[in-house]
C-alpha cells in the first residue's frame, strides 16, 4: 500500500544577491553560494544544524545577470536555511547580502514571482522614460 | 497530589494549549528543568570558586552542537560544590533536551578530555533530592 510512500516536501527560496561593490560576476557558481550558506549555517547552528543543511540544502539555479538564485531546502528546515542565508555577508571574499523575495513549494511558483517582480521593475522604468521624453 | 490522576472514572479531558483540565484539576507543565550534573575535566579539579570555567565548559558544549543560536538558551548555574563536584543547573523546559544532548556530546575542552554527566534531572528543584 502507501505505507512506505514518503512525500518529500521542499521549499524553494528565491533570493536576490546585493553585492557591496555593485559589480557583476558572470562566473558566479551555485557551488560558491551554497558553500557560503553552509559556512554560515555551521557557525550559527552548530554541528547539528550545519549537518542538516549540508544534507538537505542545494542551490538549484543561479542567474548571474540578474543576481538571482534559487535555493532548495526540505520543508522542515526552511527557517534554519533562511536564518543562515540572512546572515551570510560574503561569497568568495566579496561582500554581499541576500534578500529573500519569495518562498514557494515549487520552482514554478518562484518563477512566477520572479517574473512578476521583473514586470514591476520594468513598469517603473517605463514611467521614468516617459517623463524624460516630455522635455 | 500530582495532577492528571489516571484512576478517575470520569475523565473528560480537554487539552487547551498544553494544560489538561479534568473537572477542576489542572496539570501545569514546568517552566524549567533542573539538572544535577558532574563536569569532569581530565587532569583538573574544578574548584568551587571557579564557577566561570564551569560555565565556559557548558557553553562550549552548547556552541559546538547548537551553534550561536543555541547559546540563546539561558543556562543558570544555581549551585556548585567543589567537594562533590556536582553542580545544579536550571534550563528552560522547552530546550532542555537539546541542551542535555549538547552536554552528552562534549568530548574535549581546550585540548583536555572533558565530559558532562547529567546525574539527575527533575521538573522541580526539590525533586533533585529524591532518590
Amino acid at each position: 500500500g502507501g505505507a512506505d510512500m514518503v512525500r518529500f516536501k521542499n521549499r524553494y527560496l528565491l533570493a536576490e544577491i546585493h553585492w557591496k561593490d555593485n559589480l557583476n560576476d558572470p562566473n558566479l557558481t551555485g557551488k560558491a553560494i551554497v558553500k557560503a550558506i553552509r559556512r554560515a549555517a555551521s557557525f550559527l547552528l552548530g554541528d547539528f544544524g550545519g549537518a542538516i543543511l549540508n544534507h538537505s540544502m542545494h542551490v538549484k539555479y543561479v542567474n548571474t545577470g540578474t543576481n538571482f538564485c534559487l535555493v532548495r531546502v526540505s520543508r522542515d528546515h526552511l527557517r534554519m536555511a533562511w536564518t543562515a542565508m540572512t546572515l551570510v555577508t560574503a561569497i568568495e571574499d566579496r561582500e554581499m547580502l541576500f534578500n529573500v523575495v519569495h518562498v514557494g513549494g515549487t520552482i514554478r511558483s518562484c518563477r512566477k514571482a520572479a517574473l512578476a517582480r521583473d514586470r514591476k521593475i520594468l513598469a517603473l522604468l517605463g514611467n521614468a522614460e516617459e517623463d524624460g521624453e516630455n522635455e | 497530589e500530582g495532577g492528571g490522576g489516571g484512576g478517575m472514572a470520569s475523565s473528560r479531558k480537554k487539552k487547551k494549549g498544553g494544560v489538561v483540565t479534568q473537572k477542576g484539576a489542572q496539570t501545569l507543565h514546568a517552566q524549567h528543568h533542573y539538572y544535577r550534573v558532574r563536569v569532569e575535566l581530565a587532569g583538573h579539579t574544578l574548584q568551587e570558586e571557579n564557577v566561570y570555567q564551569l560555565k565556559a565548559i557548558l557553553l562550549h558544549a552548547v556552541r559546538n552542537l547548537l551553534g550561536e543560536v543555541g547559546l540563546v538558551v539561558p543556562i543558570d548555574v544555581l549551585d556548585h560544590s567543589g567537594i562533590t563536584g556536582h553542580s545544579i543547573l536550571r534550563i528552560p523546559a522547552d530546550h532542555s533536551t537539546h541542551i542535555w544532548a549538547a552536554f552528552s556530546l562534549l568530548a574535549e575542552f581546550e585540548g583536555h578530555p572533558c565530559t558532562i554527566r547529567v546525574v539527575k534531572s527533575a521538573a522541580f528543584l526539590p525533586g533533585l533530592a529524591l532518590s
